[in-house]
């Protein structure tokens, strides 16, 4: 008897532990990605913080598909570009209030605030494309898959999202460039994980 | 799509073919883009550090709370029947099932049943016999 209730709460439990175990270290590894890619497309962090919940919810809900590392990013970051576009299509981004005024901005934050517009100001693959490459790091096919097309249409959105933020904003990176430039790759919360 | 894609692919990361991009690299354009590219890179990193971090997130898991409202309506059923049967004690006749008593009955007491008897008649027929037509003479 015990042994067959043994059995049975091994057969109900297990695989569903596992299963939860496994999302939770990928949302830990995912997280900040998808937070920072939903907050720059939905505007503020509190509906970017509803969103990134909303992502791990259906996730964890779906269960992880039988896919590579880079399968799985591209599938969980495909589910939060649609939920922002959702939430944007509804009409509930609110953006985020810049108030310029007469408060004295430093250089940096100066370019802060031009690079949001600017980067507001693309077209919605454009701007998709760009910020899932510089802000979550995610390579060309992955981007691919997350926005359903193809890796030459992601090449050439980046090449125009790229020329048109550097012609919007030519003065301040002018000004930057006096500071030096270094060669830094972009941001990825994956990096121990290549290693 | 001009010739410094092949930029932006080698900035990225990805293979390109080297003699496109030495020919890219080869025009002060070319080498403009690429600082370019490292400057609005640096501008985005510095961007994110601004952001708040994102929240921890409460998956859904199999909560332990079901398994106790299960458990305890489980005692309760198995408990009142338990309680019953002991009440009615196990070799005791079955109680006697007594009509149900329906609301549209008066308040009042019902009279007590009469025991069995015939009922009080309520009419009295005498029978008068007849002269004895039968016994006389007469042919």
């Amino acid at each position: 008897m015990v042994d067959s209730v043994n059995n049975y709460s091994r057969q109900v439990f297990l695989p569903l532990e596992s299963r939860v175990t496994d999302v939770e270290r990928f949302y830990a590894d995912q997280r900040d990605g998808v937070f920072r890619y939903l907050r720059r497309i939905v505007g503020g962090p509190d509906a970017a913080r509803d969103l990134t919940q909303e992502v791990f919810l259906r996730v964890s809900r779906a269960g992880m598909p039988d896919a590579s590392e880079v399968g799985r990013r591209a599938w969980v970051f495909k589910i939060a570009r649609n939920l922002a576009l959702n939430h944007v299509r509804n009409g509930h981004r609110r953006p985020t209030p810049v108030e310029l005024g007469e408060i004295v901005v430093p250089a940096t934050q100066e370019l802060s605030i031009a690079m949001r517009t600017a980067i507001e100001a693309l077209p919605v693959l454009d701007r998709d494309v760009f910020l899932l490459r510089e802000m979550t790091g995610l390579s060309y096919e992955e981007i691919a898959t997350a926005c359903e097309v193809t890796i030459e249409t992601v090449r050439s959105r980046l090449h125009q999202a790229r020329q048109a933020l550097r012609a919007a904003l030519g003065p301040a990176l002018g000004v930057r460039e006096q500071r030096g430039v270094r060669c830094i790759a972009p941001h990825r919360d994956r990096d121990r994980y290549d290693s | 799509m001009d010739g410094f894609a092949v930029i932006d692919a080698f900035v990225d990361g990805e293979r390109v073919d080297a003699a496109a991009l030495k020919h890219a690299l080869s025009e002060p354009a070319g080498r403009d883009y690429l600082v370019d590219l490292w400057l609005l890179r640096e501008g985005v990193q510095e961007e994110m550090k601004a952001d708040t971090a994102a929240p921890p997130v409460t998956l859904p898991t199999r909560s332990p709370r079901n398994w106790l409202y299960a458990a305890a309506m489980f005692v309760c059923l198995v408990g009142g029947y338990a309680i019953g049967y002991q009440m009615s004690g196990p070799g005791s006749p079955p109680a006697p099932v007594t009509p149900p008593v329906t609301a549209s009955q008066p308040a009042s007491p019902a009279p007590a049943p009469a025991p069995l008897a015939a009922p009080v008649p309520t009419r009295v027929i005498t029978v008068q016999f007849a002269a004895d037509t039968t016994s006389g003479g007469g042919d």
